[in-house]
C-alpha cells in the first residue's frame, strides 16, 4: 500500500490464530490491531512483489509470488525464498497436508508450471507433475491422504503426497476448476469457471451439480464453516446451510476478491477496492 | 545324411536334455535361492555367477548329445519367452514343465494316448488360469509394491526403492536404471518429457562443461524433412522472432552442414537460441509416434515429407510451443508443452486401452515407453555397489524386478511361495471322470501345481513333503525365511499374477507339445541353400 491513489487489490487472505495476512498487488501484509504492516520489509526489493497465494498454519507462513515461494517461520520477520524454474510462473494456490505434523508436506500450484511439492516443510521444493497432463493449476484441496488439483481442463488426484497425479472423472469434461473444498464429512466440492458448483460424495467418482441458477458465475472460492457452505461466485458471496441444496446471498455488497475462514470460524473478506473486512456468519 | 530318432528313444533323450536344463535353473527359485556359475565361452576369466533362470537358460547354448540338445533347446526357447514377456518366472515355468513332462512320459509308457492327453492338459490349464484369476488382487500402495518387489529380487533396499518409485509413476510410468557412483541406491525424478536423440551438430550444445543446452519460451518446428536450402530456414526464424519466442528448436531428419553452420553463426545465445535436433527413432513407426506426440504436446503441426510440406511454408500456427526445452549429447526434452491438455489426456487414455492388444514384444516396449513418456516425468534409479561388477549385477536384477513389478501392477498379484498355484489343485479335480487320459491329465496337473512350492522348500533346505503335510488350508504357505507356516497374504508374500500365469501357460503348452513329439530328424549338418 505504497500509493494511496492506487487501488491495491487483495488477491489472497490467510489467518493463523488472531493474525490475518493479506496478499496484495504490492506485497504481503500482516494485520496488527487496525494497522496493516508490510511483511516483506527484510527484503531489499527493487519493485513490488505481488502476492497471489498465502498460507498461514501451524506457525508456518508461506507466500506465493511470480516465480517463487517465500517461507517464514517467524510470522514474516525473516524469510527464505525458493525460486521456481525459469521462466517464472505465478503461484496461485498453496496447501498444507492435513497430516503435516507427520509428513511435512506442502504443495504450491502454479498457473503454467504445474505443481511443486515439498516434503521438508518448505525447505526444498521439487516439481511433482507426473501424470498431470494439464500444468495450468488453479486450486488445491486435501481429502484425507489424497490431494486434489483443479486445472484448466479438469480435476486430478494424488495418492503420493503430490509427487504424481491421475485424472479424476468430472461431471463435464473438459472443465476449468477454479476452487476446491472438502468438508468434514468428506464431500468434495469443486467450483468451475463457467459450469457452476459440483459436489461428490464418493471420493470424486460421481458428481452432482449444486445451486442451479443461483451460482452461475465463476466459482472462485469455496469454504466450509461446519454450519454453512460459503461460495464466492464471481464477486458475490453465497451461503448454503443445507449442504449445497439451496443458496442465499450472504452479503449485499459485491466486489469480493478473496476470503478466508479462520480456525475459530471468523470470516475475513477482501474487496476489489483494496478493503479488508471481517464478516459475521451469524 | 539325416539321422532319424523315434520313440521310445526320443522321449528318453528329450527327458535327459530337459532334466539338465531344469537342474541348472531350479536352484534359482525362491527367496533362499542359490547362484549358478557359468564358464565363459571366450577367455579364461572367472565364471559368471547368475541367479536369473532366463539368463542361465540363455547361456546354455548347446548340449553335446543332439536329441538331448533338442529337448533342452525347446525348453530354453520357452523360458526365454517367459523372461522376455514378464521378466521373471522362468524357474517356476521350468519346474512345472519338468513335472508335466516326466509324469506325462510315465503315463504314455503305460499306454496313454499322447494327443488326447495333450488336449486334457491344455483344457485343464484353462481351468487353472481361471482359478488364478479368482485369486488375483489389485496391487496398490508403496508397502505392497515393496513386498512384491522383495519376493522378486530378494534385495530389501532395492525392493523398498522400487516400491516407492512405482507408487509414484504408476504401472505405465517411465523408469530408468543407471549405474551409480555411490555404494547405495539413489532415486530422483525428471520433470518433463524426453526422447533419445541429440543435436545435429555438437557445436550447438555450446556449453562444453555441461554439454547441455537449455531454452525457454520457445517455438518448435516439428518435421521429418531433409533440409538443405538456407532459404527454407529464414521463414521459420522470422516467424519465431516476430512473435516473441526466445528460442527455436527445429526437428528434422537431416540438415546440410552449411545450414548447421548458418544456425551456429547466426543465433544470439540468451536472446534467441536455436538448435536443430535429429528426428528420434530408427523405425518409421517410432518416428511417426514421436511426430504425433510432439505435435500434440506443443500444439504444433508436424511437417511431413509424405505430404509435400517444406519449411518455406511454415506459419506461426504450425509451430509448437513450450515453456522450456533442453538437449544434451543423448536426449532432447521439453517441459510445459503448450498443446491441448485435455486432448493429450485422451490420447494417453487411448494408448493405455490399446496396450493390452499389442502382442509383439518390441511393439509393446515401444508403446510402454511412449505412454510413460507422455505422463510427463520419469524416475531415475542410480544403482551402486562395492565393485563395478556388483553394480552391474544389481542393475540387471533391478531391470528384471521392474519388468515383473510392472506386470504385477497391470495384472494384479497372487499369494506367493507357490501357494496360489497349489490352491488351484481343486480346480482340476473333477469327480467321476471315466476317460483315463483325462484322469491322468488331472493327476499330472495336480503334481505340477505343487512343484514350484516343493522346489522353493528344497532350495531353502527344508524337507518339502514334511512341510506340505503341515499346511492346513490352501491359503497357507511356508515362509522359508522365518521357517514357519503363515497366511501368505497377511504376511505380504505375493507373486506377480502376470508372471505366474505366463509361467504356467508356457509350461503346460510346451510340455504338452513335447509329449506329442514322436520323431526327430537330425541333419548331418545344417542344410545350406535349401528351402526348408
Amino acid at each position: 500500500m505504497t500509493d494511496d491513489t492506487m487501488i491495491d487489490a487483495v488477491y489472497a487472505l490467510a489467518q493463523d490464530g488472531a493474525t490475518v495476512y493479506a496478499g496484495r498487488g504490492s506485497g504481503l501484509y500482516r494485520q496488527e490491531g487496525e494497522s496493516w504492516l508490510p511483511a516483506y520489509e527484510t527484503f531489499e526489493l527493487d519493485e513490488e512483489m505481488a502476492t497471489t497465494a498465502v498460507l498461514a498454519e501451524q506457525g508456518l507462513l508461506l507466500a506465493g509470488v511470480q516465480g517463487g515461494v517465500l517461507r517464514s517461520e517467524d510470522a514474516g520477520a525473516s524469510w527464505q525464498a525458493f525460486r521456481l524454474l525459469d521462466p517464472p510462473s505465478l503461484v496461485g494456490a498453496l496447501l498444507m497436508s492435513p497430516h503435516f505434523a507427520e509428513d511435512r508436506v506442502l504443495l504450491a500450484a502454479t498457473f503454467e508450471d504445474g505443481i511443486y511439492y515439498s516434503d521438508d516443510a518448505g525447505e526444498t521444493w521439487l516439481p511433482g507433475n507426473i501424470g498431470l497432463y494439464d500444468r495450468h493449476v488453479f486450486a488445491l484441496g486435501a481429502a484425507g491422504t489424497r490431494f486434489l488439483a483443479g486445472t484448466e481442463t479438469g480435476l486430478y488426484v494424488s495418492d503420493t503426497l503430490g509427487r504424481s497425479w491421475e485424472p479424476l472423472p468430472f461431471a463435464q469434461e473438459p472443465a476449468t476448476i477454479l476452487s476446491l473444498c472438502v468438508d468434514a464429512q468428506g464431500h468434495i466440492f469443486a467450483g468451475t469457471e463457467s459450469q457452476g458448483l459440483y459436489r461428490s460424495s464418493d471420493g470424486g467418482q460421481t458428481w452432482d451439480q449444486l445451486g442451479d441458477t443461483a451460482l452461475e458465475g465463476a466459482i472462485n472460492a469455496i469454504l466450509d464453516s461446519g454450519d454453512a457452505l460459503l461460495v464466492q461466485s464471481d464477486d458475490q458471496l453465497w451461503r448454503s446451510s443445507d449442504g449445497g441444496s439451496s443458496w442465499q446471498p450472504a452479503l449485499d455488497q459485491g466486489g469480493i476478491t478473496a476470503l478466508s475462514l479462520g480456525a475459530a470460524g471468523q470470516l475475513v473478506l477482501g474487496f476489489e477496492d483494496g478493503a479488508i473486512k471481517p464478516h459475521s456468519l451469524a | 545324411m539325416a539321422r532319424i530318432v523315434s520313440q521310445p528313444e526320443l522321449h528318453r533323450r528329450y527327458q535327459r536334455g530337459i532334466q539338465q536344463m531344469v537342474n541348472a535353473i531350479r536352484p534359482t527359485l525362491g527367496p533362499l535361492a542359490r547362484n549358478v556359475g557359468i564358464d565363459r565361452i571366450i577367455g579364461s576369466s572367472k565364471p559368471e555367477i547368475l541367479d536369473d533362470g532366463g539368463v542361465i537358460a540363455r547361456r546354455i547354448i548347446e548340449l553335446p548329445q543332439r536329441s538331448e540338445n533338442s529337448g533342452a533347446m525347446m525348453l530354453r526357447h520357452l523360458l526365454w519367452r517367459v523372461h522376455e514377456s514378464v521378466g521373471d518366472g522362468t524357474a517356476t515355468s521350468a519346474v512345472i514343465f519338468e513335472t508335466i513332462f516326466n509324469e506325462g512320459l510315465r503315463y504314455l509308457a503305460a499306454g496313454g494316448n499322447a494327443m488326447s492327453l495333450r488336449g486334457h492338459l491344455e483344457s485343464g490349464g484353462e481351468g487353472i488360469l481361471a482359478a488364478l484369476e479368482q485369486q488375483t488382487q489389485p496391487l496398490q500402495g508403496a508397502a505392497n509394491l515393496s513386498h512384491v518387489a522383495r519376493s522378486i529380487c530378494h534385495d530389501e533396499e532395492l525392493a523398498a526403492a522400487l516400491g516407492e518409485i512405482f507408487a509414484v509413476i504408476g504401472p505405465f510410468g517411465q523408469i530408468e536404471t543407471r549405474l551409480g557412483r555411490s555404494r547405495g541406491l539413489e532415486t530422483s525424478y525428471i520433470d518433463g518429457i524426453y526422447w533419445k536423440t541429440t543435436v545435429l551438430s555438437k557445436a550447438m550444445l555450446r556449453d562444453k562443461m555441461t554439454n547441455q543446452r537449455n531454452l525457454k519460451n520457445l517455438a518448435i518446428c516439428i518435421s521429418d524433412l531433409d533440409v538443405t536450402d538456407p532459404h527454407d530456414l529464414i521463414p521459420v526464424m522470422e516467424q519465431s522472432l516476430r512473435n516473441g519466442a526466445e528460442g527455436l528448436v527445429i526437428v528434422v531428419k537431416s540438415m546440410s552442414e552449411a545450414l548447421q553452420g548458418l544456425i551456429v553463426t547466426n543465433e544470439k545465445p540468451g536472446r534467441f537460441d536455436i538448435v536443430a535436433v535429429k528426428l528420434p527413432g530408427l523405425k518409421r513407426g517410432d518416428q511417426a509416434a514421436f511426430l504425433d506426440d510432439l505435435a500434440l504436446l506443443t500444439g504444433g503441426r508436424a511437417l511431413l515429407q509424405a505430404t509435400g510440406d517444406s519449411l518455406a511454408q511454415v506459419t506461426w500456427d504450425d509451430l509448437g510451443h513450450s515453456r522450456r526445452a533442453w538437449v544434451d549429447a543423448d536426449y532432447f526434452g521439453i517441459v510445459g508443452g503448450e498443446g491441448d491438455a485435455y486432448a493429450l489426456r485422451q490420447h494417453v487414455e487411448r494408448l493405455i486401452s490399446h496396450y493390452p492388444s499389442v502382442d509383439e514384444p518390441d511393439d509393446r516396449k515401444s508403446m510402454l515407453a511412449r505412454i510413460g513418456r507422455l505422463q510427463g516425468g520419469a524416475a531415475v534409479l542410480r544403482i551402486g555397489g562395492i565393485t563395478e561388477q556388483d553394480s552391474k549385477t544389481r542393475k540387471e536384477l533391478a531391470d528384471r524386478t521392474v519388468s515383473a513389478l510392472r506386470g504385477a501392477m497391470q495384472d494384479g498379484i497372487l499369494p506367493g511361495g507357490g501357494v496360489a498355484l497349489r490352491a488351484c489343485q481343486e480346480a482340476v479335480r473333477v469327480e467321476d471322470v471315466q476317460d483315463p487320459d483325462a484322469r491322468a491329465a488331472q493327476r499330472i496337473l495336480q503334481a505340477a501345481l505343487e512343484a514350484p512350492m516343493r522346489a522353493i522348500l528344497r532350495n531353502a533346505g527344508w524337507d518339502d513333503s514334511t512341510v506340505l503335510a503341515r499346511l492346513q488350508s490352501p491359503q497357507e504357505g511356508f515362509d522359508v525365511l522365518r521357517g514357519e507356516v503363515v497366511d501368505m497374504q497377511t504376511h505380504g508374500i505375493f507373486d506377480s499374477a502376470a508372471v505366474v500365469k505366463m509361467a504356467l501357460r508356457t509350461a503346460i503348452s510346451g510340455a504338452a507339445l513335447a509329449l506329442t513329439t514322436d520323431t526327430i530328424i537330425h541333419q548331418k549338418q545344417a542344410p545350406q541353400g535349401v528351402t526348408p
